[in-house]
């Protein structure tokens, strides 16, 4: 059907009149919220003796002698961590009456790659843990074989501090 | 053409002979006017701007800003704001063999406004996106939003989500 042209005018004002009162409009955007948790190692040790780990037998020198826990973990698996196990005297019980020391080799029985066995910790000795599991302990102990020696050893107190550190390795 | 056309033909003939015979007999001084009405409406709308990215800390809660949202209506009057997020109102370390395997997550609760909104949604689910009434006043207005963390992330990686606005008028 054909309309005059003065009808089709008018309905296609009302249909933009429709059109412009009825449309309503919105918007939206985002955006991102985030945060990265570091990479951390946490240890600590147990000492059956309390804060000095417990006493060697001195004049023992083949028996592997426990001396202190050591426990670790870190927050994240698979990925590498770093152990550091360092002597204070160099691998040495000092006596100060005593000029020479007494040498041991020295044990860490952790797993995960975490261990060694009978190491001089004349330099720091480095392991390399792989956790399997964030956030879950392992733990080892610190075994000491005292060495011989040919001197006596002198009256007194024969210690050293043991450190072990652990630093997570960069993804 | 019909027969029912030809009388009205005639009757046109005429008036214009009429207004013709007028025109001659005296000068044509009547004026005249017509009022043509012209309307239109203007839409309403809205529009939003988020805040740009912003950076966390998942080991951490207290509140934590994360940034303000822009909004301007043109016009005074009620307008519905909408939050959700894609992850549902939680922040995700996705899965991988440093944190174990599975995906890390932690919820945050949500303040826009000073209107404490919980857990924000999933955008899947349309029907419960977090509602937000506002008064809308024809001029730039915004509000600050903020999360806090249900508890700490504990494994280590990068912990994120994102967050969606929208405004309806």
């Amino acid at each position: 059907m054909t309309r005059p042209r003065s009808m089709r005018n008018a309905l296609a004002l009302g249909a933009l009149l429709a059109l412009a009162a009825g449309a309503t409009a919105s918007a939206a955007d985002s955006w991102q919220i985030s945060g990265a948790l570091a990479r951390a190692c946490q240890i600590s040790f147990d000492c059956a003796d309390g804060d000095q780990c417990r006493s060697l037998t001195l004049d023992d020198r083949v028996t592997v002698q426990n001396t202190a826990t050591v426990t670790w973990q870190c927050n994240y698996a698979i990925e590498a961590a770093t152990m550091d196990f360092s002597s204070e005297n160099q691998g040495l019980l000092v006596n100060p009456d005593d000029d020479l020391g007494l040498p041991y080799l020295a044990t860490y029985t952790g797993g995960q790659n975490s261990g060694f066995a009978g190491r001089s910790l004349v330099t720091h000795v480095i392991t390399n843990p792989t956790p399997d599991t964030p956030n879950v302990d392992v733990s080892g102990s610190i075994q000491l074989m005292l060495q011989a020696r040919t001197q006596p050893l002198f009256a007194g107190r024969y210690s050293d501090r043991i450190t072990v550190t652990i630093t997570p390795e960069a993804p | 053409m019909t027969e029912a056309a030809r009388p009205r033909r005639a009757v046109i003939a005429i008036g214009a002979g009429l207004l013709v015979a007028s025109a001659v007999a005296a000068p044509a001084l009547a004026g005249d006017h017509k009022d043509i009405l012209i309307t239109t409406t203007l839409a309403r709308t809205c529009g939003v701007t988020a805040p740009g990215d912003q950076t966390i800390d998942p080991s951490s809660l207290a509140v934590q800003p994360v940034g303000s949202v822009s909004y301007r209506c043109n016009f005074v009057g009620g307008a519905t704001l909408r939050l959700w997020s894609q992850n549902g109102g939680q922040i995700i370390s996705p899965a991988s063999p440093s944190n174990g395997g599975a995906p890390q997550s932690r919820i945050y609760s949500t303040v826009f406004d000073g209107a404490a909104l919980g857990q924000l949604t999933n955008a899947a689910d349309t029907s419960a996106q977090t509602v937000r009434a506002i008064a809308a006043a024809n001029t730039d207005q915004s509000g600050a939003a903020s999360i806090q963390l249900s508890s700490a992330a504990v494994i280590a990686g990068a912990y994120l989500d994102t967050i969606f606005v929208d405004i309806t008028p």
